[in-house]
């Protein structure tokens, strides 16, 4: 197996005590989303659709609900030719403490790339809600030949202080970092607009090594946004930034992922309420569906279960196929029908028997000629069924009706 | 002068030999002989710089050394091992200096002597 391009370390340790009651009993990322989905899908789908499958999910509080919902739901990675999604709580095996930040997260499993030993390392947030091919960006990150790429995304200036923005120039190379400031530079050539920080960086291994290590020496939040970022711009390394030309939504606050919830539910993967306007991207036979009425009467049509045939043995019965028509003669009962052989003078038993009586009775059967009724059932015969409609076993709705007409 | 130095090595000869050294040129040297008895020493003492090897019984240099800066992340480690290799393990960046083992001990000292004067700069700047 050779060495993935990328590991993908996916920082999903968040309290999210802005989303406070969804995270009474799960960390952010495993906070449920539009409907069947956890907001940290957003983030893996991004990274299957990327390629990337060497993905550990760096996790700190209340993280059962996360851990179950990756082990039921992301249990898509081949384990054989070295795909993995992890999940990785401190471990402790290098210090005697908790995740302290983001930086201290991955400084905390150098082990980790150590073992992978990948060029790159793709740091991701579990809690945000985009769409986005990081392959792109893996590349765009190799093309500058950059120690650090930042993905970013356009904001108005005056809500720049509640990000981290990115001073850039022309190029897109990063020339300072201010987490939340006040009165920021606008981008070049766009006014009224600065580049925010997204939280997703493609690192060179070295340089990331380097950097949090570095930062673990020293007394910090071990923030990336806070610390790492402007360290490395600082120390001139080659930092890019990397315009996502798409907005981002941080399911930080309750009132924004409740708006976002009902988008999501309002397209076409919604519920759609009975008997309101189709919504166009939906299929007609669903809503076709949706648009049936309850089933009024219920028939059952499966006959009840006889036993027929000889000799005190049950015979199995063979199953009718409900769409063959039956004989409009019904079989007289057995008694009936060996008082009437026995008036026609037929072996009271029927006619299978053999020997001298039944090759006698054959030989009169063939002089006389066709028994009046039994000509008169083949005319009958002849004439086709009679028009009576035989309704398929089973529970039949009235919509089932209305077809059978 | 007077530094206080730890050295932490499972081999006792070499820990003697260096012990003299170092006391020659005015430091004072402590020994522990495995990762949990030098964190224990730091515990009980302070240290101005440690001398750390990697393959010890008990706890190896490594987890030693991520605990050691996680109590006091402003003392210099200096790894000192047998191994090229474990300059290449993530793990040991974290430590100020990467000697490898050698009869010559001047390359040792000469590096404990830089950490112990660039720890003390930035004091007499203050």
């Amino acid at each position: 197996v050779r060495p993935p391009d990328a590991v993908v370390m996916l920082l999903a340790g968040g309290r999210g005590e802005r989303l406070h009651p969804l995270t009474r009993d799960r960390t952010k990322p495993a906070v449920p989303f539009a409907g069947i989905y956890r907001i940290i899908d957003f983030t893996l789908s991004n990274c299957v659709n990327s390629g990337l499958r060497h993905i550990v999910v760096l996790t700190q509080y209340k993280s059962e609900s996360l851990d179950r919902h990756l082990r039921v739901g992301w249990n898509v990675f081949n384990p054989e030719v070295g795909e993995y999604i992890d999940t990785v709580p401190p471990q402790q095996r290098f210090v005697d403490r908790w995740y302290e930040g983001t930086a201290d997260a991955i400084f905390q499993n150098l082990h980790i790339l150590n073992r992978e030993r990948s060029d790159r390392v793709l740091i991701l947030s579990g809690d945000h809600v985009y769409k986005m091919d990081y392959r792109a960006m893996l590349s765009a990150h190799a093309e500058a030949g950059a120690a650090l790429t930042i993905a970013t995304f356009e904001i108005p200036i005056d809500t720049a202080n509640q990000f981290g923005v990115l001073e850039v120039d022309e190029q897109g190379l990063v020339i300072g970092f201010h987490e939340k400031p006040e009165n920021p530079e606008p981008a070049p050539g766009r006014p009224g607009m600065v580049l925010a920080n997204m939280g997703v960086y493609v690192f060179d291994t070295e340089a990331l090594v380097r950097s949090v290590v570095e930062d673990s020496r020293r007394d910090s939040a071990h923030d990336f946004g806070m610390n790492i970022i402007p360290a490395l711009v600082e120390s001139g390394a080659r930092v890019q930034s990397y315009p996502l030309r798409q907005p981002l939504r941080q399911a930080g606050r309750l009132l924004a992922r409740r708006r976002d919830h009902r988008r999501l539910l309002r397209g076409p993967h919604g519920p759609h309420p009975a008997g309101s306007a189709d919504h166009p991207a939906r299929p007609r036979l669903a809503a076709a569906h949706l648009a049936a009425p309850v089933p009024a009467r219920v028939h059952r049509t499966r006959p009840r279960r006889q036993r027929r045939g000889g000799r005190g043995l049950p015979r199995r019965r063979r199953r009718r196929d409900p769409r063959r028509q039956r004989h409009p003669i019904r079989p007289l009962a057995r008694r009936q029908r060996a008082q009437r052989r026995r008036r026609r003078g037929v072996h009271p038993a029927g006619r299978r028997q053999r020997g001298p009586w039944r090759r006698r009775q054959a030989r009169r059967h063939r002089q006389a000629g066709p028994h009046p009724r039994r000509l008169r059932s083949r005319r009958r015969s002849r004439a086709g069924p009679p028009d009576v409609l035989r309704l398929p076993s089973g529970l039949v709705t009235v919509e089932k009706l209305a077809v059978l007409g | 002068v007077g530094e206080r130095i730890l050295i932490v090595d499972d081999n006792e000869r070499l820990c003697a030999i260096l012990r003299e050294e170092l006391l020659e040129d005015g430091y004072e040297v402590s020994l522990a002989h495995d990762g949990r008895a030098g964190i224990q020493a730091l515990k009980e003492d302070a240290y101005d710089l440690v001398v750390l090897d990697i393959r010890m019984p008990v706890m190896d240099g490594l987890d030693a050394l991520g605990r050691i800066l996680a109590r006091d992340r402003h003392t210099p480690v200096v790894l000192h091992t047998a191994y090229g290799s474990y300059k290449d393990d993530f793990r040991a960046w974290s430590a100020d200096a990467y000697v490898t083992k050698s009869t010559d001990t001047g390359l040792l000292k000469t590096t404990i002597r830089r950490l112990l004067d660039e720890r003390a700069a930035p004091e007499e700047d203050s």
